[in-house]
């Protein structure tokens, strides 16, 4: 990942925060430049114009200082909530100035010191206590930038709760201006960091999972599935209970799930199909590899099967010698130590930061669906004599529309975690996307698939920029899962068509190659376009062909 | 109070402190180790961090109040926070 710059901007001294987002052995790597410290209000609107375009920025500071009305309740001054909050709403509009030209703007929200009581029984009643107003005014911040997507309001309360009560000495706030102790701005950094890794598209997406003493207790192959330990108001149960139900939860945010065991296939599947308190079957997995191979070499089948990279899983197994294994073998795998305790494992698993995405999108909720859809796709095609006869047989249905309002969350997720099928690789934010897409003479068409076995969403993006003679297919993005069903042809003939329309005479797309997209220039390769080093050129005096398979639904706006 | 623990106690401190330090800049973990003085390789605000870190730690850990953040102790290459080993000596001497 390339090193991400970053502005510090608080009422406090945040030197420590700065040493970490630099120090820490996490990535990205981050360059840090620090605001002294003091009026954040006027240091904002010091810096409503960046001094390079693709800045980021942190806001972190005490909300009395920087709200006077805070600063006031905080003194137990009787005082107007109302007013207030008209405070905050001022506060939110200028920070949503100052986020208007950078890349990404996290803040942290308010809270008091873990050792304040404020108004102590009296905290969360209306009009009087702290807390009260406190959530009020996070709240009225996380609704004001709900509409802007690189503002992101981070749960501060779960920094502070890093180190205990006891642990906050008062005497480095005296002597150095820094209220919180070192494990606070440890416990920031490591978030600030996620969020990057977030926003690159570098959130890791699969977790392949052993079974046997990490998903339930004992060998299911000794001891047969009804004797597991599992559930059955035993802790250790009870703990695997709600490993499964937190992995369960990872899919319903998008994160796939899949099995790398050593054990015997039907045995290990009867378990997941038969015992009572399994929280996870088959429909909850995007695939699996049960047998006594080697299972880095099981994880390096499993991720290409489902056309994700190594970089994006994470394997998790009770056994110490399996880990360095894979560790060993399997070098871009994130392989966590991991408790021998099955009671810790949900703390565990919950402290790995290594999911957050900077959205949610609904295809993201049902992506296992998709995959599920995907092996049943993959069972049908070896029933069926020829890919032609497939593909037919698939039914696929390509929905295109022209980029609006609804799709940007996930167009711009396509762009920035795409890899392997992207022409150019440009990464945008949300802003950045909707701005270029603004200008007249460009076009971003938007791709969604489907076929007899379900939805699989936006799964694709054509943007291009028209000129006088020759249209600049400038990126042509579309999901791994899709591959080989004809939707990139669709995807071309969308494009050409469009450039026919425009009255150009060629389309033009220059592939920039990375270390991922070698699917893509294969695909150029055999595309028909003609090929000139980088650049591939279809001429405009015939139209390009759509797939006989494919049926193609075409509107001009965006589905809303 | 037992001069072992009192040390295991101030390395836990330096390792988590160092997460913060770079590579060049981290501290070891052995008696000689050099906080205060001209081989130091903390600033103003370090040293002021982990005489903080380590009054705090002290009182969690042993319920034992002791006073690092002397700044004239701060400044003496000689003094009794000189290096890991005597800023053990120290704690011990205040207890």
């Amino acid at each position: 990942m390339s090193e991400v710059s970053i502005e510090l901007i608080s009422d406090f001294n945040i030197e420590l925060l700065g040493r970490y987002l630099t120090n820490l052995p996490v990535q990205p790597a981050c360059t840090v430049k620090i605001v002294p410290f003091g009026q954040v209000i006027r240091n904002i609107s010091a810096r409503l114009v960046p001094s390079t375009r693709g800045d980021g920025a942190v806001i972190w500071s005490r909300p009395e200082g920087v709200i006077e009305g805070i600063a006031r309740a905080a003194a137990f001054e009787p005082i107007d909530h109302e007013s207030v909050m008209a405070e905050v709403a001022a506060y939110a509009d200028l920070v949503e100035a100052f986020a208007r030209d950078r890349r990404f703007v996290a803040v942290a929200s308010w809270a008091l010191a873990p050792w304040t009581r404020g108004y102590g029984v009296l905290e969360f009643r209306p009009g009087v206590g702290l807390a009260h107003l406190l959530a009020r005014a996070n709240l009225l911040l996380a609704e004001r930038w709900a509409r802007c997507s690189n503002i992101y309001l981070l749960d501060s309360n779960r920094w502070l709760h890093a180190a205990a009560a006891h642990q906050y000495p008062t005497k480095l706030w005296y002597a150095a201006k820094i209220p919180y102790p070192m494990a606070v701005f440890e416990d920031a950094a490591l978030e600030i960091k996620a969020l990057l890794r977030g926003i690159s598209g570098k959130a890791r997406k699969l977790v392949v999972l052993d079974l046997d003493d990490t998903l339930w207790g004992g060998t299911v192959g000794e001891i047969g599935w009804s004797d597991i330990r599992l559930g059955g108001h035993d802790h250790v149960g009870e703990a695997f209970v709600a490993f499964q139900r937190a992995l369960k939860g990872l899919t319903r945010r998008g994160i796939q799930l899949a099995i790398a065991s050593k054990n015997d296939e039907a045995v290990a599947l009867a378990a997941l199909d038969h015992h009572p308190e399994m929280q996870l079957h088959r429909s909850d997995f995007a695939g699996w590899r049960i047998d006594w191979n080697d299972k880095a070499a099981n994880i390096a089948m499993l991720v290409a099967d489902l056309n994700l990279g190594l970089q994006s899983t994470v394997f998790i197994d009770n056994d110490a010698a399996e880990r360095a294994r894979v560790r060993e073998a399997l070098p871009d795998v994130l392989v966590p130590e991991w408790p021998s305790d099955p009671t810790a494992y949900v703390p565990f698993l919950e402290g790995l930061r290594c999911f957050d995405a900077s959205t949610i999108s609904a295809e993201d909720r049902n992506r296992t669906a998709m995959y599920v859809g995907d092996r049943e796709r993959r069972a049908s095609q070896a029933t069926v004599g020829s890919l032609d006869d497939w593909l037919r047989n698939l039914g696929v249905r390509v929905t295109s529309a022209r980029l609006g309002h609804a799709d940007l969350p996930r167009a711009a997720q396509l762009f920035n975690k795409t890899n392997q099928f992207n022409l150019s690789t440009r990464r945008l934010t949300e802003q950045e996307l909707r701005d270029w897409a603004a200008s007249p003479d460009r076009f971003v068409w938007t791709v969604r698939v489907s076929d007899r076995f379900g939805d699989l969403g936006l799964t694709g993006i054509v943007a291009l920029a028209i000129d006088d003679d020759a249209t600049q297919l400038t990126d042509l993005v579309m999901s791994c899962r899709v591959i080989g069903r004809g939707v990139e042809e669709t995807m071309l003939h969308l494009a050409v068509r469009t450039a026919i329309d425009k009255g150009a005479g060629s389309v033009v797309a220059r592939f920039v190659p990375t270390e991922r997209n070698d699917p893509m220039l294969k695909f150029l390769d055999r595309s028909g376009f003609r090929r000139e080093g980088e650049i591939f050129r279809w001429s405009c005096s015939r139209a390009y062909p759509l797939p006989s398979a494919v049926t193609l639904i075409h509107q001009s706006t965006p589905i809303e | 109070m037992e001069h072992t623990r009192i040390f295991e106690i101030i390395c836990a401190v330096v390792e988590e402190f160092n997460f913060q330090q770079p590579a060049e800049s981290k501290l070891g973990t052995d008696p000689s180790t050099v906080l205060v003085g001209p081989s130091g390789v903390l600033d103003s605000l370090g040293l002021v961090t982990l005489m903080i870190a380590f009054e705090s730690r002290l009182l969690t850990d042993l319920n034992v109040t002791v006073l690092l953040l002397d700044e004239n102790a701060l400044a003496d290459a000689s003094g009794p926070l000189r290096t890991l080993g005597s800023l053990v000596d120290h704690v011990i001497s205040q207890l």
